[in-house]
């Protein structure tokens, strides 16, 4: 077995990304659109893809002096995500599988986050918390599925961020900067107390919710407060859910590792309180990179060829995209 | 002489830990609430104070209720301790991955729904029902523990979402048991055949069984990448 091309599309980012021979990730190729305005329109972020798709695969090639023979699988995002954008990863990626005439493999986006952090955190068991734009996913696995324990029943954790900034006039992606503006404020005002800056904190057994506390802290800014104090009060209060909700999920598992993944794992404070937490309860925390927490073609590559080496390869027939694939669908064959 | 002796640690939950011991010469479980680190210390005091005087306070009301629940034997808020009496039963996690409990896992899961709907008709949820949280016992039936994210409400959004939690845990945690939740729905819906509709509440009327369910439908439709 060569390497192992991955292709991902589901949003935002098209990305190609490589993992060798023994399921190892190479640092990814990827563009990513960026709206002057508003959110992600699907169409054009898909035209974006198309753009670029072509200029990425040949830099990637370019860059590890791979010639196109050593790819010996190619695997792509094959839901959940925006349809418009799945498709074409889908179609280049059957396009170099007969090309190459090499295996075609499609993956589920959500587990490959989870693979992809097992395996460049060499994590064993853990529960995911899964923290990006569309998702918040408390997930574990159990019984040969990767099982979600809690979700958010409202808007992702990253969308809800990136809201927040847009009506501030920061633009697409706005988490970094709220992560930025927050610790300003916070350097600046250490005594600053949490109580003026009071927010929902909606914690719902493992379920989560976020757009209460989005319109409060969009009031909080009308009202006059300083933006910096409202993103720190923002990210205290989200992050804690999110914290509490994947400890409650150790604490119902029984399990004692716990994995960070999604773009908003790339958030400082939220890496920081996962730690503390699991040192608390004497378990570990594992945070891969955070080319790896972001949506990348590695990841896709990482879970193409697991899923290779356990026979399931995808028939063209079979390679529609599915914008509604859940993370529990997928059997997990290997440990 | 000490009220309170402690034997050992029996859980380490998200929120507390659980001391198994005795209050008063009595079998008690201790539950305390440690500050989270991890947490900003404003916002950790603010939560874990609203939860123990939540759980406090709705805990008494339901034992007046006659709803099997622990009894509080003492309440010490600087501290962060709730002394409760210790309930029989193990938690239902146990039961349905125990295949040779002697009840069948139907009868425990309807007897659970059964409970969870006597629970709503105080106009009160329960906010975490995982199956740790339910206790079963061959002799004295199912009964609830660790009320910390209970509240009182009238709204239908509030009890269907108490279901959803348990809907989640139920299929992430029990996927071998593919009927559960129509198992809990099963008991939850025959209560009110057999009392009568709901109560009034302080806040208004509460909802029926079928309007919760109806609900919970709905809530399951939320969720990213439903069916």
């Amino acid at each position: 077995m060569g390497f192992t091309l991955g292709i991902e599309s589901t949003a935002h980012t098209f990305s190609f990304g490589l993992c060798d021979s023994s399921g190892h990730p190479l640092p990814s190729m990827s563009s990513f659109i960026r709206p002057e305005q508003g959110g992600i329109h699907p169409r054009e972020a898909a035209d974006h893809h198309v753009a670029h798709s072509g200029e990425l695969l040949h830099q990637l090639l370019a860059k590890n002096r791979l010639p196109p023979e050593d790819i010996t699988a190619v695997a792509f995002s094959q839901g959940p995500g925006l349809g418009p954008c799945l498709r074409i990863g889908a179609a280049v990626a059957r396009t170099l599988s007969r090309e190459w005439n090499v295996p075609l493999v499609g993956v589920n986006h959500c587990v490959a986050h989870i693979e992809v952090g097992r395996e460049v955190c060499g994590c064993n068991d853990p529960v995911l918390l899964y923290v990006s734009g569309g998702n918040t996913q408390i997930i574990a696995r159990l019984d040969g599925r990767y099982r979600i324990l809690g979700e958010t029943l409202d808007i992702g954790i990253g969308n809800m961020l990136d809201k927040f900034a847009r009506e501030q006039g920061i633009p697409f992606p706005g988490g970094p900067r709220v992560e930025v503006l927050a610790e300003e404020w916070i350097s600046a005002n250490p005594d600053c107390g949490l109580s003026d800056y009071e927010l929902p904190y909606a914690v719902q057994g493992m379920d989560l919710a976020f757009s209460g506390l989005l319109t409060a802290a969009r009031h909080m800014v009308l009202k006059g407060k300083p933006l910096g104090a409202v993103c720190w009060s923002v990210q205290e209060h989200a992050f804690a859910a999110c914290v509490e909700v994947a400890e409650r999920a150790l604490a119902h598992t029984g399990k004692n590792e716990v994995l960070l993944g999604g773009g908003v794992a790339c958030n400082q404070r939220l890496r920081d309180m996962c730690s503390l937490m699991a040192s608390e309860r004497s378990a570990e925390s594992f945070v891969p990179e955070k080319m790896y927490c972001v949506d990348n073609g590695s990841m896709i590559a990482v879970l193409g060829r697991l899923q290779l080496l356990h026979g399931k390869s995808t028939e063209p027939r079979n390679s529609a995209i599915n914008q509604h694939l859940r993370t529990n669908e997928t059997p997990i064959l290997w440990s | 002489m000490q009220a309170w002796v402690s034997e050992r640690i029996i859980h380490v939950g998200a929120e507390a830990e659980v001391g198994l011991g005795t209050y008063l010469g009595q079998p008690a479980i201790a539950k305390i609430r440690r500050p989270r680190g991890w947490r900003h210390p404003e916002l950790d005091a603010r939560l874990t104070r609203r939860r123990m005087m939540a759980e406090a306070r709705l805990l008494t009301k339901l034992a007046r209720a006659g709803l099997p629940v622990p009894l509080i034997q003492d309440f010490d808020i600087a501290a962060s301790r709730l002394i409760m009496t210790l309930l029989p039963g193990r938690p239902l996690i146990e039961h349905l991955r125990d295949s040779n409990s002697v009840q069948s896992a139907e009868s425990v899961l309807v007897e659970s729904g059964e409970l969870v709907r006597r629970l709503h008709r105080q106009g009160i949820t329960h906010g975490d029902l995982s199956t740790n949280n339910i206790l079963y016992c061959h002799q004295q039936g199912a009964s609830l523990i660790d009320f910390g994210l209970s509240r009182i409400t009238e709204e239908v959004e509030d009890f269907g979402i108490d279901l959803h939690v348990m809907h989640e845990i139920l299929g992430a945690s029990h996927p071998d048991h593919g009927q559960a939740m129509e198992w809990i729905i099963k008991g939850y819906l025959s209560v009110d055949g057999e009392h009568g509709p709901p109560p009034f509440a302080g806040g208004g009327p509460l909802p029926s069984a079928e309007e919760v369910v109806l609900r919970l439908k709905d809530i399951m439709t939320r969720v990213r990448y439903h069916g």
